[in-house]
């Protein structure tokens, strides 16, 4: 069979290109994204709600290391029957965000898919225009037939060997591939991710809340109202005294 | 300078209070060189230093960090606002501080870090009540905040409301049990209340975490002479003697006059 040569202006109008092309796309979207994702004022129910849960939280697992009047004290605060926190709480009913009808929400989504999808379908479009009928590489080992649709895609022939790279393939490797690239290059110790973490800081506890606060009241409730209060230093005097590690050296 | 720039990350990672060093550092190394071969973390840099330079008191080298940021950033952004209503604060103007703050606030309410920083105006100018009922809404809201629980004790103590106080200090234990210093407030007020019972058993507590806490060594001694029993006697001569092993090693100027004072004890 018959060497396939490849032209050489193939590597300087095709194929390079579509690296470049790749490369200073998923940059331009990295910076874009760092722009648009505006800081997002979180509900400062949600950030009670969370607050509270991590205190009752606190108190189920930590409950022993205080006396036991402040333990009971804090309990009935929380969980009696009549005008107690969690149990006011849990009674609330929750705001459904319905991401149709809420239009904070809608932008939100319409942003995250717009820096997601626009360029992928733009430059798609594009590369598929300018570039799409050549060969532009060879991979450097057999493959079966079963890759010719994957590896070949715009260059519809049948008897050709299936290491070959048709350049639209070429595009969607260097897109599954560039993300190591722009991990390595813009770095996830850049200032701009250190600037956001500081800011997440504070609302970390209110997004990682669960959707539905007045069933994780209910929860938490239920869950301390079953904790009774051992107190882990009713004997500390002794224990101190008769570990004797830090008194021995008598 | 390499070092000096590393030395302020490590202590910016992990929030090193050593204020005057980094102002230091800055003085001798950093301030006459360029500093935009670092890129963006010129900018943290020169935050850092403005937060240590306020907090030791160097009030021009705050101003000209300041400056700088003012000058890179504009005044539309929040982070740059707050420094600049703490620099307003450290000058003493308080109207001009709390005029930012409340603007801040009004755009997003849940600031958290601007809500502390009006409490610490009240402060600041000795409104402890105002403060006090301030600190109380915010933590409403932010319940398990173990600073703000903190300045509240602190806050509590300062009117001698030792109830509250140690209500206080019973939410930083629950937050935070194996710190021996919470251990330690918490007994120290239960002492300061009268409850001799509970102050001791914190303090051995106390102890129990940190067995080179010399205050909660003395602090059971003290309880001992009020609560009248044997064991306390036998507990109390251990604990005398290893308080004088400790100034023995550490001190041993001080030992004949802390031997004096635990006489009166024995």
């Amino acid at each position: 069979m018959a060497e396939l040569l490849l032209d050489s202006a193939i590597r300087f109008w095709v194929f390079m290109p579509i690296v470049v092309i790749t490369f200073f796309v998923g940059m331009l979207r990295h910076y874009i994204s760092i722009i648009t994702a505006g800081e997002k004022p979180v509900d400062k129910q949600q950030v009670a709600d969370s607050q509270a849960l991590i205190r009752t939280r606190i108190l189920r697992e930590n409950g022993k290391y205080i006396p036991k009047e402040g333990f009971v004290m804090r309990k009935h605060f929380f969980v009696n029957e009549e005008n107690g926190y969690l149990t006011t709480q849990q009674g609330r009913q929750a705001p459904i965000r319905n991401p149709i009808t809420d239009p904070t929400m809608m932008t939100e989504m319409l942003k995250n898919n717009i820096s997601n999808m626009v360029p992928m379908i733009v430059i798609g479009g594009v590369i598929n225009w300018a570039f799409s009928g050549f060969l532009c590489t060879k991979v450097p080992f057999p493959l079966t037939y079963r890759f010719k649709p994957m590896l070949q895609r715009g260059v519809e022939l049948a008897t050709l060997d299936a290491s070959w790279l048709s350049s639209v393939s070429w595009y969607a490797i260097n897109i599954f591939g560039q993300r190591g690239i722009n991990n390595l290059l813009l770095g996830e110790n850049n200032a701009a991710d250190q600037t956001k973490m500081m800011q997440d800081q504070m609302n970390m506890a209110a997004v990682s809340m669960p959707q539905d606060p007045s069933k994780a009241f209910k929860a938490e409730r239920e869950g301390l109202l079953v904790v009774d209060h051992q107190w882990a230093f009713k004997n500390v005097e002794n224990d101190v005294m008769s570990q004797r590690s830090y008194f021995r050296s008598r | 300078m390499q070092s000096a720039v590393e030395k302020l990350r490590t202590y910016r990672e992990e929030n090193y209070r050593s204020y005057d060093e980094i102002v230091q550092l800055w003085t001798e190394v950093l301030s006459k060189r360029n500093l935009s071969s670092l890129g963006d973390e010129k900018w943290l840099i020169l935050e850092q230093v403005f937060k240590s330079a306020l907090h030791s008191s160097r009030r021009s080298i705050a101003y000209e960090c300041l400056e700088q940021l003012i000058k890179q950033f504009q005044s539309t952004s929040r982070r740059i606002s707050i420094l600049q209503g703490m620099y307003y604060e450290s000058i003493g103007e308080y109207n001009k501080a709390e005029e930012i703050y409340s603007t801040l606030l009004k755009d997003n309410e849940t600031d958290g870090i601007v809500r502390k920083r009006q409490i610490s105006i009240l402060k600041d100018q000795n409104k402890i009540n105002e403060a006090i009922s301030e600190l109380n809404s915010y933590l409403e809201v932010y319940q398990a905040d173990q600073e703000a629980w903190s300045e509240l004790c602190d806050l509590y103590l300062s009117e001698h409301d030792y109830k509250k106080a140690a209500f206080c200090a019973e939410e930083l234990l629950l937050i935070n049990p194996h710190n021996h210093l919470n251990h330690q407030r918490y007994a120290s007020i239960c002492y300061s209340q009268g409850d001799y019972e509970n102050a001791r058993t914190y303090y051995f507590s106390t102890i129990k975490y940190n067995p080179n806490n010399i205050r909660a060594l003395y602090g059971i001694i003290l309880t001992s002479a009020h609560i009248k029993s044997t064991t306390n006697v036998e507990n109390n001569n251990i604990i005398i003697e290893q308080i004088l092993k400790k100034y023995k090693e550490q001190a041993s100027d001080l030992l004949p006059i802390v031997e004096k004072t635990l006489q009166d004890f024995i």
